[in-house]
């Protein structure tokens, strides 16, 4: 599909670039697979004026949710939602800290970093083809219940990958900016 | 000497990671959480590696590297970029200011650390080898197309923890090195294709497996593959038919574990210490040092003999004497019994010597455990 002179790349290149920016994330540094449990894109192109798509998550434990901005051609939000347990275990693989030595500001610092390699990874898939996008710096939120809903006109995909004994759920947000013509 | 690398990240995380790579080698790891704080640490310290991210607040990675490259007393310092941003366009413009390699997150450590010791020299930490003991674990790689050969090693030196990773490819062996830490490394030299040479070579290449140590294996009755052995590392030759003891001692040696705990055995009511047949002076001396606290010990675990095993000897050297009469005078200080175990030729050879005509000689530890408790 194409918008205002940009490829948009479609649902499976998308789901398939994060797919393949997570997989290689979770095998270099964490030394596991990952597992796509399922993938939905909750929305299509702008044929829709308004497209606000929401999901929520079950919100009956602490969760840890890092996002990183995606700025140029297209626009968008990746964000990275994790179960804290799951959150603990990652920065203690990545930190080789003991999961007890832990504390929320290198948990913080880990997931921060994951977020900005996989969606660079991810972002580096379409630069290749001559889009344009940045990175914001990443943020962190905490707190048990969830939703994300994407801007007007934005297309929204979620993702849930399992790793090992717990599901990470990925949504992404991504909006045709205009962009070379 | 320890090599300084300067770290430059925004991301506490990275730099952990960093330092985490770098753990198993002498290197002082500086670190900096923007450009501008890295510029300052380097003119401080002049680092021998800089290792830098792109996108950071206060002063971004491309700006630094072009404050760095301007100035006379720094510039010479070579820098490698670790990012997220593979883009052409980017590694284009840090490549013309000045980068001698970019690694693109996320990345593998042991990347980082091969493509890091390509620029500068890294090397091991001492300190990690020099604690290490005969009963410590160890990762001895073993590289045979034969996997007979690769079980021989497992069973012959079963009884002690070393982990025997077998290999029967130049590839497989590659593989094998680049997925664990070896702390020694055995090549049959006849290989396919002189595959035992070229793996050598590239063994020495990778900063991984610069400095671990590389045995040659070679037929013992084949002068070609001997010479080529000889190559690899003219004073780590082994031959088959292997002799595992010997192979044990040296190969004990060369990865610096303290052997002295194989040469004692506790019984139910003695503790045993057996002479080497086989030991280099390092060996002996590692045995003399632990002398005190292992008879000590084992006096306060209820042993009160201390039995002197010489029956692997052929002849008793100066060096095994001294450490004989260091056992008799910690005996002595601690009024335990010791008695003496080795062949009629040892007992002459010891007999000559005034500190030692007191000393009987029993033809085993049994024999010399039923004397002393009247049996």
């Amino acid at each position: 599909m194409s918008t205002a002179g940009v490829n948009f790349p479609s649902f499976y290149e998308i789901s398939d670039s994060w797919k393949d920016a997570l997989a290689q994330f979770f095998s270099m540094v964490l030394e596991q697979e990952i597992e796509l449990v399922f993938k939905v894109e909750t929305s299509e192109g702008e044929s829709k004026d308004t497209t606000r798509i929401a999901s929520e998550n079950s919100g009956s434990s602490s969760r840890v949710v890092s996002a990183v901005s995606i700025a140029g051609d297209f626009d968008g939000v990746a964000y990275y939602d994790f179960p804290e347990e799951m959150a603990v275990a990652v920065a203690s693989k990545m930190l080789s800290l003991p999961p007890s030595e832990c504390a929320s500001v290198f948990v913080n610092d880990a997931l921060g970093e994951l977020a900005n390699m996989v969606t660079g990874s991810f972002k580096n898939q379409f630069v290749a083809r001559g889009i344009e996008c940045h990175l914001s710096v990443p943020s962190i939120t905490r707190g048990s219940s969830f939703t994300f809903e994407a801007s007007d006109g934005a297309h929204c995909y979620h993702y849930c990958f399992r790793a090992g004994d717990h599901d990470l759920d990925l949504f992404l947000t991504l909006k045709s900016n205009g962009g070379p013509s | 000497m320890k090599t300084t690398i300067l770290a430059v990240d925004d991301s506490r995380a990275v730099r952990m990671i960093v330092k985490k790579a770098f753990k198993s080698y002498a290197c002082d790891i500086l670190e900096a959480s923007n450009g501008a704080e890295g510029l300052e640490m380097a003119a401080k310290f002049h680092p021998d590696i800089i290792l830098m991210d792109i996108t950071m607040p206060v002063l971004d990675g491309v700006e630094m590297l072009t404050k760095l490259k301007a100035d006379r007393s720094l510039r010479h310092i070579p820098v490698v970029m670790l990012t997220a941003e593979a883009g052409r366009q980017t590694v284009m413009k840090i490549a013309k200011i000045g980068v001698r390699d970019y690694i693109v997150k996320p990345f593998q450590e042991s990347v980082l650390v091969s493509k890091v010791g390509r620029i500068v020299e890294l090397v091991k930490a001492d300190e990690n080898h020099s604690i290490k003991k005969i009963s410590d674990s160890a990762k001895v790689v073993v590289v045979d197309e034969e996997p007979a050969v690769i079980q021989q090693f497992r069973d012959q030196l079963s009884h002690l923890s070393w982990d025997i990773h077998g290999a029967v490819s130049t590839g497989e062996a590659l593989d094998v090195c680049s997925k664990i830490d070896a702390d020694l490394i055995v090549v049959s030299v006849s290989l396919p294709n002189d595959g035992g040479l070229s793996l050598f070579r590239i063994l020495r290449s990778e900063s991984k497996t610069k400095f671990v140590p590389i045995f040659g294996m070679a037929l013992d009755t084949n002068e070609a593959s001997q010479r080529v052995a000889q190559k690899l590392d003219s004073a780590n030759v082994i031959s088959k038919p292997i002799d595992f003891h010997d192979f044990e001692i040296r190969a004990s040696e060369v990865i610096s574990l303290n052997v002295s705990e194989h040469y004692y055995e506790r019984g139910e009511d003695h503790l045993a210490i057996k002479l080497p047949k086989t030991a280099t002076l390092e060996n002996i001396l590692e045995l003399q040092e632990t002398l005190p606290s292992k008879i000590s010990d084992a006096m306060d675990h209820g042993l009160y003999t201390v039995v002197l095993d010489a029956s692997g000897l052929d002849t008793v050297e100066a060096d095994v004497l001294e450490t004989m009469l260091k056992v008799q005078a910690i005996c002595q200080e601690l009024t335990l019994n010791m008695l003496c175990v080795g062949s009629p030729r040892i007992a002459d050879k010891c007999g000559v010597m005034e500190e030692a005509t007191s000393w009987v000689f029993h033809p085993d530890v049994n024999a010399a455990m039923n004397e002393a408790l009247g049996v």
